[in-house]
């Protein structure tokens, strides 16, 4: 991440140059999760549109028929009864939801459309407004030297150099790929071999291969896009006379406008220190264009228009030549904007893919894999730049307070961001009921810049074993995975809390995140661990790191002090077992003291006790890793946390198989895999810790790191399984009325569905004029009869015991038999041409559908009693 | 000298603003002369805009400002003519000599417009104290224009010396 008040770090001299753009700025990335914030919107523009219409009002009294039909849900309704109730609602709303989600990106396309739209006339009016024109075969000794600038730096198609009126005073780029331009002022045209004329054809150049033209003016285009698309709703409200949106509206709508705004700024600003950096590589050019810039007598901006200035002062430019380390410094306001915009973005996501029923899986993952990457291509890239910085500048490590900035900016945008996410315009749910889940999720991703920052180290500390370009690889890969595996696992919990309070998000957190998926995510995550530490740490820094025209390597890597050492990998493992074992060894304790579970709840209760003590354990090893070793203890916690929770998930099977319980691969998977995923979880929560001032990454003795961890895993064991009544609370067992329940919430409401299905394919068949009787008659058969006795043949096999549900049951029996009947009259009916026949058949429906109303009527007697 | 305030038609005091401003350039910043009648023409067509231009913060742009003299010479020239048409005026007006026009031009060797008097007469030549009202005008509007002070007295000197030198038989 791009600095942008680089600050004040003080370098002794002679130092080591580093190679500061060996390892990418994370401006690409910073610039898509702002394309995607405003495309995002899109998705908010399309539903008002679909809102606005005829077909929203279609909509709203589907949903208004389904929530009306929607099976009540008793007060201590469990999770299952609370999905069943929900997949019912979305099954019942489907056709309506899915021309909602088609709307939605419908307002994508239109985004996208009027961005490019913008973006192809830019240049056009670019030409026109600055009087822009060809420079001319009088100006022919500037346009050769622009191209021989262009071949130099390397660029297949030299710009086109165009030159401005005598207004124009400050050269600048634009166009497309393959034709750009380059608008010279005619002050430097006409001084093409004074001393200003390279250092800034050079830096538009290096603007022009760095792509940061279509970054430039894409994001203005796609911006101005978004601004109009979001003022409609406020100018249609206002001409209606309808304004009871505005209020939550409007400030999101603004402060997304003008947060992009600003992170378009930021972005460009810190795209102008990597022209700076890429376009002087020898001392020389750095010399001339440092002199340049000490000639500018633009005016530092007062706050708001430095928050708003595309090119940083001259001062802090000339800074970053004489001292690129500086560039690598993170901002903590940079990480907020990007963490603001994937707040907002996530949300939007979410809620398109849960629109449709057929896509609901998907709801939480794939916005999560969206994002997440762009997240830890942003964050996860700063701090692993910062982290071979810190290998090349050995006098000190930035790696700390780096990740609390960014912690810090994390934290805060994404914190602003859940509130001000325009899916939450129109939310019955207030603000204040949102904060502590808002803050929840937060922190949860806040969380994982730790981690990100405990694996840079790692991977810093063994970057002379790779390329710039596997580093950074590495670096987006393992930063990305950390972030969407945290955004994933935060969005399923803090909406599921959103949707049905804490005891469903405590079901989500175990039954949901604890899936085969996102075991494999924390075995990746611990296996590259794995790999870094099994690598031999290297005291210098890889070559491609140094500025080669600084001294040699050795001279440099004998003089500088040896670089911080992480954990060893034997420690790391000795600690996750010795706090797994520790953890198991207080089950094994436990059971010895209570005895066998009674019953099956008390199994429940103890299984779901002894996954938080497996997750426990997980965590246990990062308190002592990160007391002992500072942040690197969080990237070394990724693989000392799982190892920790299978060692006491085995310890508890060893005791399990003991005590004579059946041992299978299923159940060995089964009983390991929870406790894995959620002491990762927890990991991401206690590395949060990491914001207070820990110690840099120390000689601690590792058996006394690993002693900590093993009385902290035990420590949090025992507090666990003392206080599992509160971590799992034992179900109010009334069988019985579960079973009728089970009956009215959730078998009953299915084939309630279903009847209505049915009753709409017999409209169709009597609106169908075009058919033959024999085609009726077969439509029929195969339409309605056979859906009724399949109907009749899975209500036989429901066994109620509850003896007046039992009689209601029989009469829905009677309405199924009666009606398939009545049918299968009616298509003989059809196909003899029997008109009275056909009588008969009448009459057996309207007996049938006064059975089946005859049983509705109980059954929501039945709900309306408890 | 009388107090009565001597104005040339617009046309004939841009020619020469335009050829004193060449004058200066010549000695100040020659490499700007190739793109002398374009800049001349935009500046009078709107001098305040040309002048006020600048402080755009252009996105991938250099972000340092480079601006031609050439509209600040012509911006500062303008009034001195002015002077300059006035004092020689005066004393044309006196002596019932040629146009005004003229003997500008001739202070400025440029060729006269009325060639049945070109090279009889000597040109006008500027006493000390003209020539020291004529710097104090540039220098004060090199000011008001925004020229840093060195340049605005480089510029004035410059002026001043192409005026005298012309001036000398």
């Amino acid at each position: 991440m791009g600095s942008e008040s680089p600050g004040a770090i003080t370098l002794a001299s002679p130092q080591p140059r580093p190679q500061i753009l060996a390892v990418p700025s994370p401006t690409i990335s910073r610039f898509l999760l702002l394309v995607a914030a405003l495309l995002s919107s899109g998705l908010f523009v399309g539903t008002w549109i679909h809102n606005q219409s005829a077909v929203g009002d279609d909509w709203l009294e589907r949903l208004r028929e389904c929530e009306s039909r929607r099976p009540p849900l008793a007060a201590d309704a469990g999770t299952a009864e609370l999905l069943r109730a929900e997949e019912w609602f979305l099954r019942c709303a489907q056709p309506a939801q899915e021309t909602l989600a088609w709307y939605a990106l419908f307002g994508v396309g239109l985004t996208i459309v009027a961005g490019v739209a913008i973006l192809a006339v830019v240049p056009v009016v670019i030409r026109r407004r600055r009087e822009l024109r060809p420079l001319g075969p009088r100006l022919e000794s500037a346009s050769s030297g622009l191209a021989a600038i262009a071949r130099d730096t390397g660029l297949r198609r030299s710009p086109r150099a165009m030159i401005g009126s005598s207004k124009l005073r400050d050269a600048f780029s634009y166009g497309f790929p393959g034709h750009y331009a380059i608008a010279l002022p005619p002050a430097l045209v006409v001084r093409s071999t004074g001393p200003a004329f390279d250092p800034i054809v050079r830096h538009e150049v290096a603007h022009i291969a760095r792509h940061d033209v279509l970054i430039a003016w894409s994001a203005r285009a796609f911006w101005i896009a978004v601004a109009v698309l979001l003022a409609a709703p406020v100018l249609v409200a206002i001409v209606q006379g309808d304004v009871s949106l505005l209020p939550s509206y409007l400030w999101r709508a603004a402060l997304l406008v003008g947060v992009t705004l600003v992170a378009s700024a930021g972005i460009l600003r810190a795209r102008e220190y990597d022209a700076d950096v890429s376009s002087a590589t020898t001392e020389h050019r750095r010399a001339a264009l440092r002199a340049l810039l000490g000639t500018s007598a633009r005016a530092a901006p007062r706050v708001w228009g430095r928050a708003l200035a595309r090119h940083p002062s001259a001062a802090d430019r000339s800074a970053v030549l004489e001292n690129p380390a500086l560039l690598a410094r993170p901002s903590w306001v940079d990480a907020a904007l990007a963490a603001f915009l994937a707040s907002v973005v996530m949300p939007l996501l979410v809620s398109v893919f849960a629109t449709v029923p057929s896509i609901t899986a998907w709801a939480y993952s794939v916005p999560a894999i969206l994002v997440g990457p762009l997240m830890g291509a942003t964050v996860g890239l700063s701090l692993w730049r910062v982290a071979i910085v810190d290998r090349v500048i050995t006098e000190s490590s930035s790696i700390a307070p780096a990740a609390r900035r960014l912690f810090a900016g994390v934290f805060v945008g994404y914190l602003l961001g859940g509130f001000a996410s325009l899916a939450e315009v129109g939310s019955v749910i207030t603000i204040t009921t949102r904060i502590p889940i808002v803050l929840l999720d937060a922190v949860l991703v806040a969380g994982a810049t730790f981690l990100a920052a405990g694996v840079a180290v790692l991977a810093g500390s063994r970057a002379a074993h790779f390329s710039a370009r596997t580093y950074t690889a590495g670096a987006i890969a393992l930063s990305g995975i950390v972030f969407a595996f945290v955004l994933w696992a935060s969005t399923t919990v803090t909406r599921s809390w959103d949707l049905a309070g804490w005891s469903l998000a405590r079901r989500v957190i175990l039954d949901v995140l604890t899936q085969a998926p996102a075991a494999s995510v924390v075995l990746v995550l611990g296996a590259a661990v794995l790999a870094l530490l099994a690598l031999r740490s290297s005291p210098s820094p890889p070559a491609w790191a140094v500025d080669e025209r600084t001294p040699a390597l050795p001279e440099r890597a004998a003089a500088a002090p040896a670089p911080p050492a992480p954990p060893a990998l034997r420690t790391v493992l000795l600690l996750g077992m010795a706090t797994g074992a520790a953890a198991a060894l207080v089950i094994l304790v436990f059971r010895a003291a209570v005895g066998p579970a009674e019953g099956f709840d008390e199994q429940v209760q103890r299984y779901e006790a002894y996954t938080w003590v497996f997750a426990g354990a997980g965590a246990a090893t990062a308190v002592s890793l990160l007391l002992f070793h500072g942040i690197t203890g969080a990237g070394a916690g990724l693989l000392a946390a799982p190892v920790a929770s299978v060692t006491s998930a085995l310890g508890f099977i060893a005791m399990n198989t003991f005590y004579g319980g059946a041992v299978s691969l299923g159940f060995i998977e089964g009983v390991v895999r929870p406790g894995v995923v959620l002491g990762a979880l927890l990991l991401v929560l206690v590395s949060v810790i990491a914001v207070l001032p820990l110690p840099r990454a120390s000689h601690a003795r590792p058996v006394l790191v690993i002693l900590v961890a093993a009385v902290v895993g035990a420590l949090v064991a025992g507090g666990t399984l003392a206080l599992r009544d509160a971590v799992s609370p034992l179900p109010a067992v009334d069988t019985d009325a579960m079973a009728v329940e089970e009956y009215v919430t959730g078998y009953a409401p299915l084939v309630d569905l279903r009847l209505s299905e049915l009753d709409q394919t017999v409209a169709s068949i009597s609106a169908d004029t075009t058919s033959t009787s024999v085609e009726t008659a077969g439509r029929i058969r195969a339409e309605i009869v056979s859906p009724l006795a399949e109907l009749e043949a899975g209500a036989a096999d429901v066994g109620v015991d509850d003896e007046s549900l039992e009689t209601s049951h029989r009469v829905l029996l009677a309405g199924l038999e009666t009606l398939a009947r009545a049918y299968e009259m009616y298509a003989v009916g059809y196909e003899t041409g029997d008109g009275e026949l056909l009588l008969d058949a009448g009459a057996a429906q309207r007996l049938g559908v006064q059975e089946i109303q005859a049983w509705r009527t109980s059954v929501a007697a039945r709900l309306a009693g408890g | 000298m009388t107090n009565e305030r001597i104005t040339l038609p617009p046309a004939e005091e841009r020619e020469l603003v335009r050829t004193l401003a060449q004058h200066v350039l010549e000695v100040r910043a020659p490499e700007e002369l190739v793109l002398f009648d374009e800049s001349a023409d935009e500046f009078f067509a709107d001098p305040e805009r040309v002048l006020a231009a600048g402080g755009r913060d252009e996105a991938v742009g250099f972000g340092v400002e480079l601006a031609l003299l050439t509209p600040f010479v012509l911006a500062v020239v303008t009034p001195v003519v002015q002077l300059l048409v006035n004092m020689i005026g005066a004393a044309a007006t006196k002596h019932g000599q040629r146009s005004v026009d003229d003997l500008v031009r001739r202070l400025l060797r440029r060729p006269s417009t009325d060639s049945s008097n070109a090279d009889a007469e000597p040109p006008p030549v500027l006493s000390a104290d003209q020539l020291a009202l004529v710097r104090t005008v540039a220098l004060d509007r090199s000011r008001t224009v925004g020229l840093p002070e060195d340049q605005a007295a480089l510029l004035a000197d410059a002026i001043v010396g192409g005026v005298a030198v012309a001036g000398t038989p």
